[in-house]
């Protein structure tokens, strides 16, 4: 996620789903402009989140697997 | 210490319910973290907390994105954010004969250094008909107030919107009387940028106010600085809200207008404008066969501009504060819809009842009134 408001916007929808999650910042090497946020869950709920994404309803991401 | 009896809400709503001042607190107290900046619990509380106030908004004002909900610090930076980050230089823009300096001094700085053009148009009257008068071909924009801050015209902005919606022109609406006392469906009336402030109708407390934006408006930054997103660019992040909210936002302040939300849907705005109206309307009534009294404002509503013959307003404001009143006399920032009221030069007296009054500090005016005309 870009911006703050974008992650807190993904959690309630995760959250909202089921899948429970904590934002966390993106280690800078990971981000192209600096300062993103992630939103960080066990992998039970990668297939839930990514179905999620599929339906549009997480305006950005990409699931980077294991370090979170 | 007298007891007060305050009738200024139209320039800032006092008191405020317990909640805003306990919330506050509690904020400074407990998580006021910088929102946005980094991700530990007190930042991320306070992020949250901020995404809260944003969510209750967009509710109260039927926008579907909570994140097209900018916080800004009163009804006029959210005013030039709108005027200033949305009209192109060069164009033709509409205003109304009511218009506030929060739009009037924008709008003066757009015409005089972006080569924009402004026509006014009148409130009295077929106000649909006065706009199709004033439309051009290179129309852009209209910018008006929804509801007047010295007399009681609400403007019909569902219709005005429509009107503008299909001729594809900005509608930019001032809501900073009518925001908390008026039903507003910013999606309803096409509205691209409705501006409040957070301490008036809303109950919250200075420093804070709203700007929300339609899905076709992404305003041109009118500040730069740190967001505590995408940090590598040189420019303002791309999306709402972070594009306009550049540096720490007043998180204490966000909290309490939380709480004056809360209030609000719990009383309902209905309920709130038909008591104030009422109370307005039993004051008017005790002064309305008295010849030295001279009512300015119109229909009805929680205002009321008046001046007594042969004494300023400043005069009058002066003599009911010495009993205790407040009202507030002059010109109210306001010097052309003063104008189209035709006021004295001086302005007059405007008594603009709210949320908290009682039919007591109802009585309070009267009684204060009356001792002014013996006189």
């Amino acid at each position: 996620m870009k911006t703050m408001t974008a992650a807190i916007k993904a959690k309630k929808t995760l959250i909202a789903a089921g899948v429970d999650c904590e934002i966390v910042s993106l280690d800078r090497n990971m981000t192209k402009n600096g300062c993103s946020y992630g939103l960080a869950f066990s992998c039970s709920g990668a297939q839930r989140v990514e179905l999620l994404r599929g339906k549009g309803k997480l305006s950005y991401g990409e699931m980077i697997g294991g370090g979170y | 210490m007298r007891e007060l009896c305050y009738f200024d809400n139209a320039a800032t709503t006092f008191p405020k319910p317990p909640e805003v001042a306990e919330e506050m607190a509690r904020c400074i107290r407990e998580y006021c973290g910088n929102p946005g900046r980094g991700s530990h619990s007190l930042a991320l509380k306070a992020s949250e907390k901020l995404y809260e106030v944003r969510e209750k908004a967009a509710r109260m004002f039927s926008c579907s994105a909570p994140d097209r909900v900018v916080l800004t610090m009163n009804a006029t930076h959210g005013l030039n954010v709108a005027i200033l980050g949305l009209i192109s230089p060069g164009s033709h823009i509409l205003i109304s004969d009511l218009e506030h300096n929060s739009v009037l001094r924008p709008v003066e700085y757009l015409k005089r250094e972006k080569g924009v053009s402004v026509s006014v148009f009148s409130t009295k009257g077929n106000i649909l008909e006065n706009i199709r008068k004033k439309l051009r071909e290179d129309t852009k924009a209209l910018v008006c107030i929804h509801s007047s801050n010295i007399t009681n015209k609400v403007l019909p902005i569902e219709k005005i919107g429509r009107l503008l919606w299909m001729r594809g022109i900005i509608f930019i609406v001032d809501a900073s009387q009518s925001a908390g006392a008026h039903r507003i469906d910013v999606s309803r009336a096409h509205i691209d940028a409705l501006c409040m402030p957070g301490h008036k109708g809303l109950l919250g407390p200075q420093g804070i106010g709203l700007a929300i934006f339609s899905e076709r408006s992404l305003p041109n930054p009118i500040i730069s600085g740190g967001s505590g997103s995408l940090s590598r660019l040189l420019e303002m992040p791309p999306s709402l809200p972070d594009r306009l909210e550049a540096g720490t936002l007043p998180t204490p302040c966000a909290t309490g207008l939380s709480a004056g939300l809360d209030y609000i849907s719990e009383r309902g705005t209905g309920d709130i404008l038909f008591k104030e109206t009422e109370l307005c309307e039993r004051i008017k009534r005790n002064f309305m066969f008295d010849e030295r009294v001279m009512t300015y404002s119109e229909g009805k509503g929680p205002l009321w501009l008046f001046n007594i013959r042969g004494l300023s307003s400043q005069k009058t404001a002066q003599l009911l504060s010495e009993q205790g009143v407040c009202v507030r006399p002059g010109l109210h920032c306001a010097p052309m819809a003063h104008k189209a009221l035709n006021t004295p030069e001086d302005g007059a007296v405007r008594l603009s009842v709210g949320p908290m009054n009682t039919d007591n500090d109802g009585d309070r005016f009267i009684t204060a009134l009356n001792k002014i005309l013996k006189n």
